[in-house]
């Protein structure tokens, strides 16, 4: 007995043409969620899965990148053929394997060049904000010791108010309207 | 790093890359690994050619011979597209 296709093979097995125009559907203008395009499908009777959807996405997306490559090589070998730059079909063989997996590793190299410059400006963001709470830290502990100073100065004025008035034999009117004064301060 | 227990999906994933290679080329190892990351896999260099030498071994892919200078290339052996059919990946 055949065992059936699995789901994610479905939409793998249609004509290419048919491939196409579901990646038309699901990315081109305007675009369609997966459940849009699942629903679709099953509309023109193909039975599949977001997940089998998916599978499928990955697949498309990399004999697409190959595909590419592939018309980039040719071009470049014809051009090379036509220049005299390759004669033989040995040399043809060695250049387009190397061109068609330079471009690929290019496109790698791009994708890295490009993660990298994120983390770097992630650090100097990361940088900056450190700097401007370092800066926040020292106006604050400024101020704590301002503060600090001021209390120190406030208990001053009352322990001499305090003092005074005991020599004076009672805390005066006056006395008293200091001290309250500087502890409205504290 | 791939996980012990995502090696067997790794490996599935390496045969489908050189199995959507229609081309006459062999895929290098420095092309891999723009196509692997399309299903999530980041390799180490160590553990792409591990699995390619492991497929190898199995007969699933093949390096072709190398031509003036070229390096180390693999494609797609009859064995691997129908393991590739017969599990429907």
């Amino acid at each position: 007995m055949e065992t059936p296709p699995r789901p994610q093979a479905v939409i793998q097995n249609l004509p290419k043409e048919k491939q196409d125009a579901i990646w038309e559907y699901r990315f081109g203008k305007p675009r369609h969620t997966q459940l849009q395009t699942v629903k679709w499908l099953r509309d023109d009777g193909i039975t599949t899965s977001s997940g089998a959807l998916s599978y499928w996405e990955r697949s498309y997306v990399v004999e697409r990148k190959m595909d590419d490559n592939k018309v980039a090589t040719d071009q470049m070998i014809t051009r090379g053929k036509a220049e005299g730059w390759i004669k033989t079909a040995e040399e043809e063989q060695a250049i387009a394997q190397c061109f068609f997996n330079r471009l690929a590793a290019q496109e790698m190299d791009a994708k890295a060049w490009f993660l990298m410059q994120s983390v770097n400006v992630e650090k100097e963001k990361l940088a900056l904000a450190r700097q401007k709470l370092d800066q926040s830290r020292q106006e604050l502990e400024l101020k704590l010791k301002q503060y600090e100073d001021r209390v120190a100065e406030q208990k001053r004025k009352i322990e001499t108010a305090v003092a005074s008035s005991k020599s004076k034999g009672g805390l005066t009117p006056e006395t008293l309207a200091q001290i309250e004064e500087a502890a409205k301060l504290l | 790093m791939i996980a012990q227990e995502n090696m067997e999906e790794f490996t599935n994933t390496v045969l489908r890359v050189l199995g959507a290679n229609k081309n006459p080329y062999g895929l290098e190892l420095r092309a891999f690994p723009v196509y692997l990351n399309v299903y999530g896999f980041h390799p180490t260099g160590a553990e792409l050619e591990g699995r390619l030498e492991y497929l190898a071994m199995k007969g699933m892919v093949f390096e072709p011979p190398k031509t003036m200078g070229s390096t180390r290339a693999w494609k797609i052996t009859d064995a691997g597209r129908l393991y590739l059919d017969e599990h429907n990946l």
